[in-house]
């Protein structure tokens, strides 16, 4: 894990985020209606006496969802869902319908007093109902919001500083400690679901499965990332290790292994500041960019929408190459397979967003793309192509 | 503290179900227990019990004792305060209104009747409040204020770990078996396994199970009835 200790063993409150596979390919870290309920009432319980939530990420595959990436996201999606356990605490949707129901009594009541003006005392009691019901009932809807969201500013604030949204998020020991956990039910929906599965047919087989919390999200496929049905979020790829002595101020923060703590773009534009040798790593990872309209979070960036290397800037200000420390591990370039095997330059991850590298060769050194086959395929770091115009091996992060 | 939580047979598939009242130890247990955490919640089930079934079973007895908690005092007294109030408006309000006919005296109350505040929300449909103010609140599956709130006081010591006592594992394991042998409708077959645990002296889980069968007979097994993979049930003694 990034940041906080990984925990031996399951022990605190828990928060269950679900590493779900999406119809289609991809997936998503989820939290379902139940999850959200959870969370709700852990504010209650944290209220009453502090404790330290633990997430436990439930995934079919431990050794893909165990990355600090996945970690961090999912720190943020239950940072996220921390606003909407209000809806258990503060019902702003119950004070609406009963706004819209104050409303047709008062257009009820003006129809009444159009067809059936008799009595005094009813015209009187008329027009008192629909005063009442057009200013009374608002402002008692206010004192009624006032008086809860003081409830629930207790339990949302505890939290949330149970949770670190209440300081920085990068302070590693802010960050509730994250358990991935392996859970059988979510092998037997990936095994059966396939490329051509709907989400409708997702929904089914996930309610077959006994897995209704996740079937309410697939149902309303990838619609809103936030529906009454839970809430979900694309799960990154895993992190790049990045060592300790790389990170510099313009990078993101590391924790305590040197790994980087960041989001998917930072795991992005980091691994093409270390080396555009870098590049076909990113690309062997499972991708998100096969999921439907689910929006990306804010800052995520996906490989599809990547400028093409040649939109890349002047490598002038880079530090030299040759401080770089030098990587044991990497692979002598003679080993490498022949060039034929290189990655298309058009499909690169954005190096817009890189840091420049100083003695790093020009791009249009890079090998020729015509033979070249899709990224998916790509090898990673320790098979890279031998670019024989590149610079030496030794700015090559020690992926292998 | 030790609870448990078991991994049961139901009409289409398995069930968690966390049992919210600790189990009674033994004379021996207090002395064999001295030194380890102050609670912990034990889970069974007929195989290897994962760790996302550990973490499911935590998350619903967090979810149990959360919602036993409820409503802070002070706010309970402001809502006692509200309703006793409007009442008693709405009922002058109404009485008046009579003599201008039924329909005034039903506006009346309606209007009254909307200005109090809703004593609970439904959580499963927390946008239908009229719900709360309809339904008499279930209270299956929760847990008392004073006893959610001595439950919270120890969770931040609270360890889940898989259930390691023989007689319970060999309970789990003779239920399962019964299961797959049961016929019939799905709350013949729950009845039967309601039948069989009070049999063999586990009561709590019996009473787990009729009360799953009096649900089913109720309302025919809808797909609704599968959507929580782990529930929570403050059983009956042991």
């Amino acid at each position: 894990m990034s940041a906080g200790m990984p925990p031996a063993q399951l022990s605190g409150p828990v928060v269950p985020v679900w590493l779900a596979p999406w119809p289609g390919g991809g997936e998503v870290l989820l939290l379902p209606r139940e999850s959200l309920r959870a969370l709700a009432a852990l504010g209650a319980t944290l209220a009453s006496a502090p404790a330290t939530p633990t997430i436990a990420i439930l995934s079919h595959d431990v050794g893909a969802a165990d990355g600090p990436a996945i970690a961090t996201a999912a720190r943020d999606l239950v940072r996220r869902a921390v606003a909407t356990t209000v809806v258990h605490h503060l019902p702003a949707a119950i004070d609406g319908t009963r706004h819209r129901i104050a409303q047709l009594l008062v257009a009820t009541g003006v129809l009444l007093l159009a067809f059936r003006p008799g009595v005094e005392f009813e015209h009187a009691v008329q027009v008192a109902v629909s005063l009442w019901l057009v200013a009374a009932v608002p402002a008692l809807r206010r004192a009624w919001r006032r008086s809860i969201t003081a409830v629930a500013r207790d339990r949302i604030d505890a939290l949330r500083l149970a949770l670190g949204a209440e300081v920085d998020r990068r302070s590693t020991s802010a960050m509730p400690p994250v358990f991935v956990a392996h859970q059988p039910a979510l092998a037997t929906l990936v095994a059966r679901l396939d490329p051509a599965t709907t989400p409708r047919d997702a929904a089914r087989i996930a309610r077959d499965l006994g897995l209704a919390g996740l079937a309410a999200c697939y149902e309303a496929d990838g619609r809103s990332p936030s529906v009454s049905g839970g809430m979900w979020i694309p799960a990154p790829r895993p992190t790049i290790p990045v060592p300790a002595d790389i990170a510099s101020p313009d990078l993101p923060d590391t924790g305590p292994t040197g790994d980087v703590a960041a989001t998917p773009a930072d795991d992005l534009s980091l691994a093409a500041s270390v080396a555009p040798s870098a590049v076909p790593f990113l690309e062997t990872v499972r991708g998100i960019d096969t999921l439907p309209d689910t929006p990306p979070l804010p800052d995520a960036s996906l490989v599809t929408d990547a400028p093409p290397v040649a939109d890349a800037p002047p490598v002038a200000d880079a530090p030299p190459v040759t401080d770089a420390p030098p990587a044991p591990d990497a692979p002598p370039v003679a080993d490498a397979p022949p060039v034929a095997d290189a990655p298309p330059v058009a499909d690169a991850p954005p190096v817009a967003d890189a840091s420049p590298v100083a003695d790093a060769p020009p791009v249009t050194d890079a090998p020729p793309v015509a033979d070249a086959p899709p990224v998916t395929d790509a090898p990673p770091v320790t098979d890279a192509p031998p670019v024989t115009d590149a610079p030496p091996a030794t700015d090559t992060p020690p992926h292998a | 503290m030790l609870l448990e939580a078991y991994v049961l047979p139901d009409t289409d598939g398995a069930t968690g179900v966390v049992f919210l009242q600790p189990r009674p130890l033994s004379r021996e247990a207090p002395a064999a227990r001295r030194g380890t955490t102050a609670l912990t919640l034990a889970v069974y089930a007929p195989g290897i019990v994962a760790p996302g079934d550990l973490a499911l079973a935590t998350a619903a007895l967090a979810t149990a004792a959360g919602e036993g908690i409820g409503t802070a005092a002070r706010w309970r007294v402001r809502l006692a305060i509200w309703w006793l109030g409007g009442l008693a408006a709405t009922a002058g309000l109404v009485w008046r209104a009579l003599d201008a006919g039924p329909g005034i005296a039903f506006m009346a109350a309606i209007a009254g009747f909307l200005a109090l505040p809703p004593l609970w929300t439904i959580d499963d449909r927390p946008h239908q409040w009229w719900r709360g103010l309809l339904a008499w609140p279930s209270r299956r599956g929760r847990l008392d204020g004073r006893s959610a709130a001595n439950l919270a006081r120890g969770f931040a010591t609270i360890e889940t770990v898989p259930g390691t006592d023989a007689d319970t594992l060999d309970q789990v394991t003779a239920l399962w078996a019964m299961a797959r042998r049961a016929e019939g409708s799905p709350s013949s077959r729950l009845a039967a396994m309601a039948s069989h645990c009070r049999d063999r002296g586990w009561n709590h889980v019996g009473a787990w199970y009729a009360a799953r069968t009096a649900a089913e007979r109720r309302r025919a097994a809808s797909a609704t009835d599968g959507s929580a993979r782990w529930t929570t049930f403050e059983g009956a003694n042991r």
